[in-house]
């Protein structure tokens, strides 16, 4: 359709606003209420424009754009309308700096001020230049507020983990309610009280953390001004620059905007274009990455044994005594167990590594108990095709949905948001235990649309979890349902296809030796001659191993994640890594050059790529570049892993119980930071 | 002066023979003829290996065993002539000390070490023994290795301090008269110590907020841990004196207002607590600091764990400390353990003429500290910001003798190079800090800013004022100041009773 | 201990600390300060004098909340104890009969200048008094100037009190309403100190401002508060905090006071997480 505005010839493709019209074409009306994730709300007006041919003026946010509308956004009726608007929001905000001539000589010279207990004015804001109702004011033009200046009341809250609640600065646009509402399904936030005694607040006036609150930041990022901040960044200064990474922090692989300063990772928050999120994010990826990157059990430098005692060492004595010891032992002596919470590139160099350099043991890992891999089980042991990809946003296409034991907002809430939106939109939602016996289900199932089945690792966990899985295929495949296996690590899928490429050894019955760049069961002392261990936070591997490489996380070293959809996402580095890590493939690159294995020589992320695609087919989309999904199989028997499914080694069993949701390489995030243990700590009933 | 001895006062000549000639001493002499005390080897100080100890804060010596002790008490001749104690500021009976650690009574040494020194475990730590008593070792005459005397006086006090026997000498009855010590650094608490066993009520005033002074701001716990001194304050208090922090004297009240509190004597150990600056451009740059600044945030307000403690204290990749002292050797030291990659001092003569003790020198190498001898600095370099970015410096040459007796140094013309640095440190040396003076009116200073004294009586021109180390010395050392400290009490003893 | 006899929030962010410190009320003069800490794991941080009582033995503080220390003060309650409360320090402000004198009081030196505001008319000068809030919360204290002053004028961005800007122009009208002015003496942060001394030079009329370096002891021994006055190195606690405005160097003493930006967010993240649950 084709209108006007400000003499301006418009074209549209679809339905907009008039306001997302005028944005579309460079034209900027000011607004404080309207955001792109939420319905329009038309609270603040100060997008009200004149529409020829209407009385008076229609607010543009919540008005339709219509063919051949004739639309004057900057009238000087508009310009004072707004301005007037403006002034009576800032009657309630502290605005003193806003109108002040000498802002701009004060603000260089008053940087330490941001600390403040209360704010008094810009200079003093930790938001001071991130504000949109400063740039609101500075795009209106306002050089007075002619009203007394009123202070909102209260004190600042900050008696829950991660965001501090000011209300000083609060301007009731109502952004963090609608999200928390409709975005979120949580609806933690609401107006309290009413005219002159509105304030945003919690049901109650409790706490975050008493309340359904599952500090996913969303109300963080829509607040226009400070009055919702992250806490641990609101004083320092600005970020640098950005750069878009893939949370590896749990299985669903959103998309986060890592902000830099200084070289140093100053905070994260959701990619408003991630494939996955959309811009929505949950505790872990908003707020712990920081503190995870920077904790102080991160190995820094190799360390090696000696006399009783880890010490560091530099990596040149590490490589060489490692390459030493491991020369030393016979190939059907040493065991090796990798991480799902590592990159492709990573986990196929540990497989090559052990074929090549170590004689060929058996890489034991997550996937083989892991839900993915009990999916594909049930497709190969009927001969079938059973589909492991999906996407999130089908999830909230299904008519009726059931979860077993998966507390989604701890587990996958990103999944758990499709869920919301699919019951917002009249889909029937059924929670069960892993445990539970699975005829009454059958029961309560409507027989009216598509079964979506969402299971994770708990599932599998008990004895007869291939049969029980086989029951919900039963349950769910004649209505055109689905199994969506849901598991926990980052790289579960990835793990599986490059498990899948190299061809099926026994695993080591009496190992001398163990490799571990990811979860084993603990080791006994004494037990074996030589523990390597490949890791990036100390933990109770470390503490017992004889020789450790530090290595990078996920954000510090480029890495290709497939994440529970399938989808495969290439996270590039977004800081450098601290003291001496290295990326995982780079430590198995030197270990092999050193014990004279072939196979290795590739010098970049990219170069490990090539080999890897050309090693695990499914991958392949991964050297390509751009959003690719991992190849489904046909239906086709099993190549056999050891034996049919249930007959797995009781090892395998043992190495894949499902780990902490919370886990992250080794460091327990719920247990080494302070707010996520309180957010988890805490007895709240499910939302 | 309390370090002018070539002569035993005749009364400490009686007292030290009184003790050579128990019958123990005799006995003990017998039991291991000089001979063989003279084959034996000096106890090396079990030290915390450099790669790991500079890391930490916790302390690099480690103390000698009871066995190492008395191995190396054995080494000592017992001389009928001892030199050794005319070495000692403070005139400690050494060699009845050292016998009784030969003896196994350990304890018993150290109350021998009491008897003239308050503060022994402090001494044998910091004390340059090897200018002052070990110089004048008989032992070290005769086979070039001295006696270990410090280790020992370490070792007794230690050994007391972790027994948990500490015992309180009985004190003589109350005289009822107030002395106020001024500063609670080793002087005040050396006159504050003595002035107590004498019976009079001594009060010390300490403008921070824990006593000890130089000893608790400027010596790092790495070689003076603060238990220690918490022992030693703790043990003047169960004598009865009375510690008041946080108290100016100079603002809080003047000597005049305290007078008029009945406090009837008075010693000055304000200390020599006002930083020297080279004034050279750039001084005031940030990541320049004093080395009294520098330390005081560290040892004092242990900034060396922060955040647990919220002073901070910047932390260099590349640290320059200008100054060849002690304190020098200090502030380099912990610049390294704070995390600088490289830690270096920059001295303008050469290393013979470096006044630090070589103990300190020596861990310091050992923690890779570099020496830059022979060159000083002329600017300090910033960036925008008015951070350190780099130091300027010139190479000097060395020349005929100063009045300090040490070769005078020269600048070499076109010498000029810059080091790139964040965080340089001046410990060029202190001055007396200016407070008292202003503050007392009639109280005859010194041209540069010492309270001037008679030093047979450590007296000012004030009557029944007296003063005594830094304040009265500039910088100079914790066994200087309690040999002031020493003559001070007595006079202020015989001043309290006339 | 020192201890607290009222901790009061008097305007935003900022609060007023009474403590019982009888020796220190005695020798209490105008334009001095007191080092504080608050707990054993505290920072020393100066803290200017606003008003004394040598009756009732105390002191009074007031302070702006801009880190761990002041937070931790804020949090305080009449009955707590402080670890640190020395002073008083620094040289008294010098008063005498000048004549006119024009003081300008923004934030906590609305505080800091009342002693002299109140000695200075007893010396028999007119006092003209220039207080700056951002808002009409901010401006406390409003009665004791008026008690003591001849004139109380306003400096604002708030309507309320009269919308007519920040410090520079104000005084400027004020200066000339007044003249002759024999002084003026600025108190208040760095940039309205600053910004008072750069509105007088041209005028010639002399301006003592009260310097706000970092300190750690306060008493002269370690130099972290040196500043640069009338060309020479000077440490703001022993020679200051008085000052003449005109012969600061003001670029210096700005970025001095940034020496520790990093670790004072540093610190307050950390006192933040520990007064968590």
């Amino acid at each position: 359709m084709k209108l006007l505005i400000d003499g301006r010839a418009i074209a549209l493709e679809g339905p907009a606003t008039l306001l997302e019209a005028a944005r579309a074409n460079g034209i900027d009306i000011p607004s404080l209420c309207d955001h792109p994730w939420l319905a329009p709300y038309a609270a603040c007006r100060l997008c009200l424009v004149e529409v020829k041919g209407r009385k008076g003026c229609v607010p543009a946010c919540s008005t339709a754009a219509e063919e051949g509308m004739d639309v004057m956004t900057s009238t000087p009726d508009l310009q004072s309308l707004r301005r007037g608007i403006l002034e009576l929001i800032l009657a309630e905000h502290p605005h003193a700096c806003l109108i002040c001539c000498e802002k701009p000589s004060c603000d260089d010279l008053k940087s330490t001020i941001r600390k403040t207990g209360e704010v008094t004015g810009c200079v003093l804001c930790p938001v001071n230049g991130r504000c949109e109702l400063q740039r609101v004011a500075e795009a209106v033009g306002l050089d007075r507020v002619p009203f007394p200046s009123h202070r909102r009341s209260g004190e600042v809250r900050r008696d829950d983990p991660f965001i501090d609640r000011d209300n000083s600065l609060c301007i009731l646009c109502g952004r963090c309610v609608r999200v928390c509402h409709e975005v979120r399904g949580a609806s933690v936030l609401t107006f309290v009280s009413r005219g002159s005694e509105t304030v945003i607040g919690t049901a109650l006036d409790r706490r975050l953390l008493d309340s359904e609150c599952q500090f996913c930041g969303a109300c963080v990022d829509v607040c226009p001004t400070g009055s919702l901040t992250e806490r641990a960044v609101r004083y320092d200064r600005p970020a640098e620059t950005e750069t878009k990474a893939v949370c590896t922090l749990c299985g669903q692989g959103c998309g986060l905007c890592v902000k830099l300063r200084d070289g140093r990772v100053a905070g994260t928050s959701p990619d408003p274009e991630g494939a996955v999120n959309r811009g929505q994010a949950c505790v872990k990826g908003r707020f712990l990455v920081r503190p995870a990157l920077i904790h102080p059990r991160r190995l820094l430098k190799p360390l090696i044994r000696e006399n009783g005692e880890l010490r560091e060492a530099g990596w040149e004595e590490a490589l060489t005594l490692a390459a030493t010891r491991l020369a030393g032992i016979e190939p059907g002596q040493i065991s090796v167990a990798a991480s799902a919470q590592s990159s492709c590139e990573d986990l196929f160099a540990v497989h090559r590594f052990a074929a090549e350099a170590l004689g060929g043991p058996a890489v034991a890992g997550p996937w083989t108990n892991s839900a993915a891999a009990g999916l594909r089980d049930l497709g190969r042991a009927a001969g079938r095709a059973v589909p492991l990809n999906f996407r999130l946003s089908d999830i909230a296409l299904a008519g009726t949905i059931v979860v077993i034991g998966e507390d989604l907002p701890v587990t996958q809430p990103i999944v758990g948001l499709s869920v919301h939106r699919a019951v917002a939109r009249g889909a029937a939602l059924i929670r069960m235990n892993a445990g539970e016996g699975l005829r009454r289900l059958s029961d309560r199932l409507d027989a009216s649309g598509p079964v979506l089945i969402l299971f994770g690792p708990e599932l599998l966990k008990r004895g007869q979890g291939q049969a029980r899985l086989a029951e919900l295929w039963d349950l769910a495949a004649p209505g055109g349902g689905r199994l969506l296996a849901l598991d926990r690590e980052s790289n579960i899928r990835g793990g599986l296809a490059i498990a899948e490429a190299f061809p099926a050894r026994p695993a080591a019955k009496a190992a001398r030796a163990l490799y571990i760049a990811g979860p084993h069961p603990r080791i006994a002392p004494g037990k074996a001659d030589l523990v390597i261990v490949q890791a990036s936070y100390r933990d109770e591997h470390v503490s017992s191993a004889d020789i450790v490489f530090p290595e990078a996380t996920s954000f510090e070293a480029e890495g290709t994640f497939v994440n529970i959809e399938g989808r495969i996402q290439v996270s590039p580095t977004a800081v450098a890594p601290p003291g001496e890590a290295w990326p995982g493939w780079r430590i198995l690159k030197e270990l092999a050059a050193r014990l004279g294995a072939p196979g290795f020589d590739f010098a970049s992320p990219a170069e490990v790529r090539i080999a890897l695609s050309a090693a695990v087919p499914p991958l392949a989309a991964a050297a390509a570049g751009g959003p690719a999904f991992l190849a489904e199989e046909a239906g086709r028997p099993a190549p056999s892993v050891g034996g049919p499914a249930d007959e797995r080694p009781t090892r395998g069993r043992r190495l894949a119980a499902p780990r902490d949701p919370d886990d992250y390489k080794g460091l327990s995030l719920a247990a080494e930071i302070k707010g996520l243990k309180l957010v988890r700590g805490r007895r709240c009933p499910r939302s | 002066m309390a370090e002018d001895k070539n002569e035993l006062a005749p009364e400490l000549k009686e007292k030290l023979r009184a003790e050579f000639e128990q019958d123990w001493r005799k006995e003990l002499r017998k039991s291991v003829p000089a001979k063989e005390r003279m084959k034996g080897t000096r106890q090396k100080m079990p030290e915390r290996a450099a790669g790991e100890r500079r890391r930490d804060f916790r302390e690099v010596n480690q103390g000698l065993t009871a066995e190492m002790a008395r191995a190396e008490a054995r080494r000592c001749l017992d001389c009928a002539n001892p030199q050794c104690v005319l070495g000692c500021p403070v005139a400690i009976d050494i060699p009845s000390f050292v016998k009784l650690i030969e003896k196994g009574e350990f304890l018993a040494a150290a109350w021998k070490l009491k008897e003239t020194n308050s503060l022994p475990a402090i001494c044998g730590r910091v004390c340059p023994q090897e200018s002052q008593c070990e110089e004048r070792c008989a032992m070290k005459k005769a086979s070039g290795v001295p006696v270990a005397i410090g280790n020992l006086e370490r070792f007794a006090s230690d050994f007391e301090r972790l027994s948990g026997s500490l015992k309180i000498p009985p004190l003589p009855p109350p005289t009822g008269k107030k002395a106020a010590v001024i500063g609670a650094g080793p002087a005040g608490l050396t006159v504050a110590g003595d002035l107590a066993k004498l019976g009079h009520k001594v009060t010390i005033f300490e403008a921070l907020h824990e006593a000890g002074g130089v000893l608790i701001y400027g010596i790092p716990e790495f070689r003076l841990p603060k238990a220690i001194l918490k022992a030693e304050v703790d043990y003047l208090k169960r004598l009865g004196v009375e510690v008041r922090t946080s108290f100016v004297v100079g603002s809080t009240a003047t000597i005049e207002d305290l007078k008029g509190q009945g406090y009837a004597a008075f010693f000055i150990g304000s200390g020599a607590g006002l930083p020297n600056f080279m004034k050279i451009p750039g001084e005031n740059l940030v990541g320049v600091y004093s080395a009294n600044e520098y330390l005081t945030r560290v040892n004092l307000m242990r900034a060396y764990d922060f955040p647990a403690y919220d002073t901070p204290v910047f932390r260099a990749r590349t640290a320059a400390v200008v100054g060849g002292g002690n304190v020098a050797m200090d502030s380099v030291r912990t610049a390294k353990r704070l995390g600088a990659e490289r830690a270096i001092i920059v001295y303008r003569r050469s290393r013979v003429e470096m006044p630090a003790r070589i103990e300190e020198i020596h861990h310091a190498e050992q923690e890779g500290i570099e020496l830059q001898l022979l060159t000083t600095p002329i600017r300090y370099i910033g960036d925008a910001n008015g951070r350190l970015v780099a130091m300027e410096c010139q190479k000097m040459g060395l020349g005929e003798p100063d009045a300090s007796g040490r070769r005078r140094p020269i600048p070499i013309e076109g010498s000029e190079y810059t080091i790139e640095v964040d965080l340089a440190v001046c410990a060029i040396g202190q001055s007396p800090n200016p407070l008292i003076p202003q503050t007392t009116p009639g109280l005859k200073m010194g041209k540069w800013g010492n309270v001037e004294v008679d030093w047979a009586t450590m007296a000012t021109s004030l009557p029944g004022v007296y003063a005594g180390g830094d304040i009265v010395r500039g910088g100079a050392t914790v066994i200087l100041a309690m040999g002031d400290a020493r003559i001070a009490a007595a006079q202020i003893d015989r001043f309290l009773r006339r | 201990m020192p201890k607290i006899l009222t901790r009061e929030r008097l305007a935003p962010n900022l609060h007023l600390l009474e403590v019982l410190a009888p020796e220190v009320a005695r020798k209490c003069r105008p334009g001095q300060f007191v080092i504080v800490m608050p707990d054993e794991k505290g920072e020393r941080i100066p803290l200017s004098i606003a008003d004394w009582d040598a009756g009732r033995g105390s002191v009074t503080a007031v302070f702006l909340v801009v880190g761990t220390t002041t937070r931790k003060l804020a949090a305080l309650r009449a009955g707590d104890e402080l670890a640190v409360f020395v002073g008083p320090l620094g040289r008294p402000s010098e008063i005498g009969a000048f004549g006119t004198v024009v003081l300008v009081a923004g934030c906590f030196g609305i505080g800091a200048l009342w002693p002299a505001a109140r000695a200075l008319k007893a010396a028999g000068n007119r006092v003209v008094a220039l207080i700056d809030a951002k808002t009409a919360e901010l401006a406390y204290w409003k009665d004791r100037y008026r008690a003591v002053c001849d004139k109380v004028a306003f400096s604002s961005r708030d309507h309320a009190l009269g919308s007519n800007g920040f410090v520079p122009k104000p005084l400027e009208n004020l200066l000339e309403a007044e003249a002759p002015v024999a002084r003026v003496i600025a108190v208040g942060c760095t940039y309205l100190m600053y910004a008072s001394a750069q509105a007088t030079r041209p005028l010639g009329i002399k301006t003592i401002v009260s310097l706000n370096p970092i300190m750690v002891d306060g008493t002269g021994m370690c130099g972290a508060c040196r500043c640069t006055a009338e060309g020479r190195t000077k440490f703001a606690c022993v020679d200051g905090p008085d000052f003449d405005g005109h012969q600061v160097d003001w670029d210096e003493l700005f970025m001095r006071r940034k020496s520790y930006f990093d670790d004072e967010i540093r610190s307050l993240c950390r006192y933040e997480e520990s007064e968590l649950a």
